[in-house]
């Protein structure tokens, strides 16, 4: 997978546990243990780059889950439809962005959510690579949800997921890229 | 018993639970975390359609001396539920359909197994993918898990070897 993205995301790049609890004067950086913690609004949120790391190890163990994953008729996951999807999301994220949470489908394809406050981002890829995008604000309503046939189309709803999650990601507390 | 012909088609009332069983291999992969309030959730995903979302009725399981942790299969299960009420508000139907072909072997809880079919609840019609989704999503949020505390993200407990 890592060979069918661009740069910078094929490299080293996971800083994203690394420790942050001693300051060069030699004091206690008591923010960094809090957000280490987790549960506490977070200073310093991860780079793209970093949330780009986990999303293609994410991805990456994802496709090595064997056909009938779910107990029952689930195919493997598409290896088009994950570089597809690790696309869309990089064209979705930024620094600091809400962690994107990435779930197989039974038909080989990919969804990913991002929620925040009960505000949600949701994109989906099939295997023959038509994918989907549509947003809800934190009552559940409808903001944008539209279909498209091919991972080139769709600029200006990738242009409005971008903005919708910008400003959702303000409020992030919690990151499951911190925790596993 | 352990063929679709031979065992009787229950009728699923709106008061019964569905279980529905989703697997983890220790990182979550079909759940997704609130990001403010840290709660856990079933992913829209997590209740996928091919061509039905399968689901087991407690009431049955129960008739057969059989539980949620009947169907928790290796290695881990998350196992959440709702009613067929609330299935039914979203999809057409919910229909016993036991021992589905290629999954008698050795699974007394298929005896249970229920199929949700992705059709309009009102027309009868196949759901386009978009109103699949979202249909998929309302009823999978509104779920409650059995054996999974969302507050913590973890495993009530751990199934039998």
């Amino acid at each position: 997978l890592n060979a069918l993205l661009d740069p910078p995301y094929t490299g080293n790049a996971s800083t994203a546990t690394a420790s942050g609890s001693d300051l060069p004067d030699g004091g206690k950086d008591i923010v960094h243990e809090i957000w280490q913690r987790g549960g506490r609004r977070e200073v310093g949120g991860p780079t793209k780059q970093e949330l780009m790391k986990f999303v293609i190890d994410t991805v990456s163990r994802l496709l090595k889950l064997a056909p009938g994953w779910d107990g029952k008729r689930a195919r493997r996951v598409d290896p088009k439809a994950a570089v597809a999807m690790c696309r869309l999301i990089e064209s979705l994220i930024a620094d600091d962005s809400a962690d994107p949470q990435i779930t197989p489908l039974s038909d080989g394809g990919l969804s990913t959510e991002w929620l925040v406050g009960g505000a949600s981002l949701e994109i989906r890829v099939t295997p023959n690579l038509s994918w989907s995008i549509w947003a809800e604000d934190q009552d559940g309503r409808e903001l944008f949800d539209a279909e498209f046939e091919r991972p080139g189309q769709g600029r200006a709803r990738i242009e409005q997921g971008r903005r919708f999650l910008a400003d959702v990601s303000k409020n992030v507390r919690f990151r499951r890229s911190r925790q596993l | 018993v352990s063929d679709s012909a031979s065992v009787e088609r229950r009728s699923i009332d709106d008061e019964h639970t569905l279980y529905r069983r989703i697997p983890d291999w220790g990182n979550r992969d079909l759940l997704v975390q609130d990001a403010v309030t840290g709660v856990w959730r079933p992913s829209s995903g997590s209740l996928d359609f091919d061509p039905d979302a399968s689901v087991y009725c407690r009431e049955i399981l129960l008739d057969h001396q059989l539980s949620w942790r009947s169907i928790v299969a290796s290695p881990l299960s998350v196992v959440y539920a709702f009613t067929a009420r609330e299935a039914r508000v979203e999809f057409h139907d919910v229909e016993h359909t036991p021992y589905q072909q290629g999954y008698a072997e050795d699974q007394p809880h298929e005896i249970a197994h229920c199929s949700i079919w992705a059709r309009h609840p009102e027309t009868g019609e196949a759901l386009p993918p978009g109103q699949l989704r979202k249909r998929a999503k309302r009823l999978a949020s509104r779920a409650r898990f059995v054996n999974f505390d969302p507050m913590v993200g973890k495993l009530l407990e751990m199934p039998n070897p």
